[in-house]
C-alpha cells in the first residue's frame, strides 16, 4: 500500500477532529460493509 | 474503503491493519481475525484481538457481537486525534484493568460532540453503546459525524487530508499492480554493495524513483519462516545468524520455473523496460546476474525477477518476528538490504 500504515501518519502528526472525522467515516463505512455481511471484524486497531 | 480487494488476499505482513493507498484512502489490510456470524447480534466468544483496542466484553468473556467493533473503532478516533489509545498502561493486566474499570478522559480543546462521540463510542456496557440500536445509522447520525455525507465518503467525492507524496519513503508509483506496492511499502531501502570495494556501498532509499529500478535486482527468495531463508529454485543459500545470506547465482530461466500468474502480474503491472535494470558501472563488472542470465533479454528477465521476488516475499506464511527489521541479502558481488518494518519516520522529520 503506497500510502503506508495510518500509525505512521498519526506518528508523524496527529490528526485534527475534521482529519480524523475523514478516516473515521471511511473506516466506518468499511466497517459497515464487514457488519452487513455478518462478519466482525475482532481486531481493529492501527498499531500491535 | 474498498473491502472486497483484500478480503482474499489475507495478508498479515503488516501488523497495522489500516493502510492508505496512493490516493490518501484508508483500507483495511488484516482480516486475520475475520469472524463471520450467524447474525449481527449473535454473541461470540473467541478471544481474539489486541489488547488495546479489545473491548469491555471481549476482555471479560461474557461474549460479544459487532458492538464490539464500534469500541475499537472509538479506540481508533482517539489515537488518531491525541496519538495515543484511551488507555495507555504498562502491562496488558492495568491495561484490561483500566478497560474494565474507567472511564476515558478527554483533553479539554476537543469539541463536545467529539468528547460525547467517543464516550459513548468506548461505553463498557455494549447495550449502551453508540451503535445498539440502529448500528451504523447511529454513529454517521451523531452530531460529530453528521456533517460528513456519508455518500461523498463512499464514493470518494472528498479529497483525503493527507496528501501522499510520491516521493516519500512509500514511493511505488511506478508500480501500479496494488498488490506488489504493498510489499514494496515494507521495504526502506536497498543498499547495494560492490563486495570488491566494501566502501562503495549505494544506499537507496524508497523515496528514489533509483529505488523502483534497485528493487528490480533483487533475487527470488524465499522467506519460509521468520527466521529461515532459503532460495527458491535457484542454488541453496547459506543462511548466516546475522541474516546475511549468499547465494552464488540467480536462476536465470525465470520464465520455465515460474507460474503464469507472474507473466499475468508483469503484463499488468507494465513497467519500462528500460528502466527495469540499470546497474551502476561499478557493479556491472562482475555481477552474477550478468553472467547467468545472458543479456539477450535482459529487460524482461529483470521484470521477472523482480516480480517474482516481490511475490515470493508476499508469501510470508507468517509474519517475520518483530526483532527482524532487516535484511542483508549478498551476492557475490552485492549486498541487499531490505529493511523490513524500520520506522518510516524519524520523529523530528
Amino acid at each position: 500500500m503506497p500510502g503506508g500504515d495510518l500509525y505512521n501518519h498519526i506518528c508523524k502528526k496527529k490528526f485534527t477532529e475534521d482529519e480524523a472525522k475523514f478516516y473515521a467515516m471511511e473506516i466506518l463505512i468499511g466497517l459497515e460493509q464487514l457488519h452487513s455481511t455478518n462478519y466482525i471484524h475482532r481486531d481493529l486497531k492501527v498499531k500491535t | 474503503m474498498n473491502i472486497t480487494r483484500y478480503l482474499n488476499s489475507y495478508f498479515s505482513f503488516q501488523p497495522e491493519n489500516i493502510l492508505l493507498d496512493i490516493d490518501g484512502h484508508a483500507n483495511f489490510a488484516d482480516f486475520g481475525f475475520l469472524k463471520k456470524v450467524e447474525s449481527k447480534t449473535m454473541l461470540n466468544f473467541s478471544y481474539r484481538g489486541t489488547p488495546a483496542y479489545m473491548s469491555p466484553e471481549l476482555i471479560s468473556r461474557v461474549g460479544y457481537n459487532y458492538l464490539s467493533d464500534y469500541y475499537s473503532f472509538g479506540c481508533i478516533v482517539y489515537e488518531m486525534i491525541s496519538g495515543n489509545p484511551p488507555f495507555v498502561t504498562s502491562t496488558k493486566a492495568e491495561l484490561f484493568e483500566k478497560v474494565l474499570k474507567e472511564e476515558p478522559t478527554f483533553p479539554q480543546a476537543w469539541s463536545p460532540e467529539l468528547k460525547d462521540f467517543l464516550t459513548r463510542l468506548l461505553e463498557k456496557c455494549p447495550d449502551n453503546r453508540l451503535g445498539a440500536n440502529n448500528g451504523f445509522l447511529d454513529l454517521v447520525r451523531h452530531p460529530w459525524l453528521a456533517t460528513v455525507n456519508v455518500a461523498d465518503i463512499r464514493n470518494k467525492n472528498i479529497k483525503p487530508p493527507i496528501i501522499i507524496d510520491p516521493h516519500s519513503h512509500y514511493f511505488s508509483a511506478k508500480v501500479p499492480d496494488s498488490d506488489v506496492a504493498q510489499d514494496l511499502s515494507v521495504c526502506r531501502e536497498i543498499r547495494l554493495s560492490d563486495m570488491n570495494l566494501l566502501d562503495n556501498t549505494e544506499i537507496f532509499p524508497t523515496k528514489t524513483p533509483e529505488y523502483v529500478d534497485k528493487i528490480k535486482e533483487l533475487p527470488i527468495l524465499k522467506i519460509e519462516t521468520g527466521e529461515k531463508l532459503s532460495m527458491d529454485g535457484g542454488t541453496p543459500m547459506r543462511v548466516e545468524s546475522n541474516k546475511k545470506m549468499s547465494f552464488l547465482q540467480v536462476p536465470s530461466q525465470m520464465d520455465s520455473t515460474l507460474g503464469s500468474r507472474n507473466r499475468v502480474s508483469t503484463k499488468s503491472r507494465g513497467a519500462s523496460p528500460e528502466s527495469s535494470m540499470s546497474f551502476s558501472s561499478a557493479s556491472d563488472r562482475a555481477s552474477p546476474f550478468n553472467s547467468t542470465g545472458g543479456n539477450s533479454s535482459r529487460s524482461s528477465a529483470g521484470e521477472m525477477e523482480y516480480e517474482t521476488g516481490m511475490n515470493e516475499i508476499r508469501n510470508f506464511d507468517k509474519a517475520p518476528s518483530k526483532k527482524m527489521d532487516c535484511y542483508k541479502i549478498v551476492s557475490n558481488v552485492k549486498l541487499y538490504e531490505i529493511n523490513f518494518r524500520s520506522p518510516f519516520y524519524k520523529p523530528s522529520e
